[in-house]
């Protein structure tokens, strides 16, 4: 074999060590090869002379970097976070999502009550500046001025208790995304594995 | 030359070829596999384990229109070291030549 198979094999053979360690094996046969050419030899004499790269690199056992082992490690890594991943999807589909998709049928139907609380005190405001106006068929307030004061001091009280609704279920929506957020970047971080 | 009795001095060897003077490696490679029958190659991860082991260093030095060489030597240690080696296998030598002439260790 000629030089240059003689270090492709060689680097093949020693691919357990770190590359440093590599890197400075090969230079010492490439400088071997130099010399041995500089004395009239062809590469391949040099290369048979040295003998075979796959006994030569078994007397380097001792240099097996085994604190950064890439075959088993990498595959175990691998594995683990399929795993991971595997049971998050299991855990999400049978209860995270579903907890999560009542969680939010709650809060919609929520603000259903700021909502319509603040529609009724303004149908009532409406109803009362707007005579014979039949927004609320059944709440048709007629022209009397008592029953139009009535009206109209139930509206904006009605709006009043809807604003402070309203501020309420901003808390409680923050509170919503700030578990939402917290749920995913759990299963992110479970997928990392850190 | 039996593979075993290579395997164990080895080491012993390519110290001594140091004591006298540096070497690099392509002289250290011919020197070792002339005298015993080893492949040249076998002698640099001896070089390599006796560096770690901190009985041998290294330098670079100019050569003559190429590239620095690597030069090996022996440090303190090393020195020590063959000096040790090169006791105990003449004891060993002494002993095993005995015991395979069918005679017993001195009682």
């Amino acid at each position: 074999m000629n030089k240059v198979k003689f270090i492709k094999l060689m680097n093949r053979e020693l691919h357990l060590l770190k590359k440093s360690e590599r890197d400075e094996i090969l230079a010492e046969f490439e400088e071997h090869f130099r010399t041995g050419m500089e004395n009239g030899k062809s590469d391949e004499e040099v290369a048979a002379e040295l003998g075979k790269p796959s006994e030569l690199a078994i007397q380097y056992k001792d240099e097996i970097d085994f604190s950064q082992l890439s075959g088993g490690e990498k595959a175990a890594k691998i594995s683990r976070k399929f795993l991971v991943a595997f049971g998050l999807l299991l855990f999400n589909g049978i209860i995270g999502i579903p907890v999560i998709a009542s969680i939010f049928s709650v809060w919609v139907s929520l603000w259903t009550v700021p909502l319509s609380t603040g529609v009724t005190g303004l149908a009532l405001l409406a109803a009362a500046i707007i005579p014979n106006l039949p927004i609320i068929p059944t709440l048709y307030i007629g022209f009397s001025s008592a029953t139009i004061a009535v009206s109209i001091l139930a509206g904006i009280s009605l709006i009043g208790l809807t604003v402070l609704m309203g501020i309420g279920m901003i808390y409680v929506s923050k509170w919503f995304f700030r578990l939402v957020a917290a749920y995913v970047s759990g299963n992110i971080k479970a997928i990392k594995g850190e | 030359m039996n593979i075993q009795f290579k395997k164990g001095v080895l080491e012993l060897c390519v110290l001594s070829l140091l004591v006298k003077s540096d070497r690099y490696g392509y002289e250290l490679a011919n020197s070792l596999a002339g005298s015993i029958s080893i492949s040249d190659g076998t002698v640099y991860p001896i070089l390599r384990k006796l560096r770690k082991d901190g009985l041998v260093t290294t330098y670079l030095q100019e050569s003559s229109g190429g590239p620095p060489r690597k030069y090996y030597k022996l440090t303190k240690i090393g020195i020590d070291e063959q000096s040790a080696l090169k006791g105990e296998w003449g004891d060993f030598v002494v002993k095993v030549s005995t015991l395979i002439n069918g005679g017993e260790d001195d009682e």
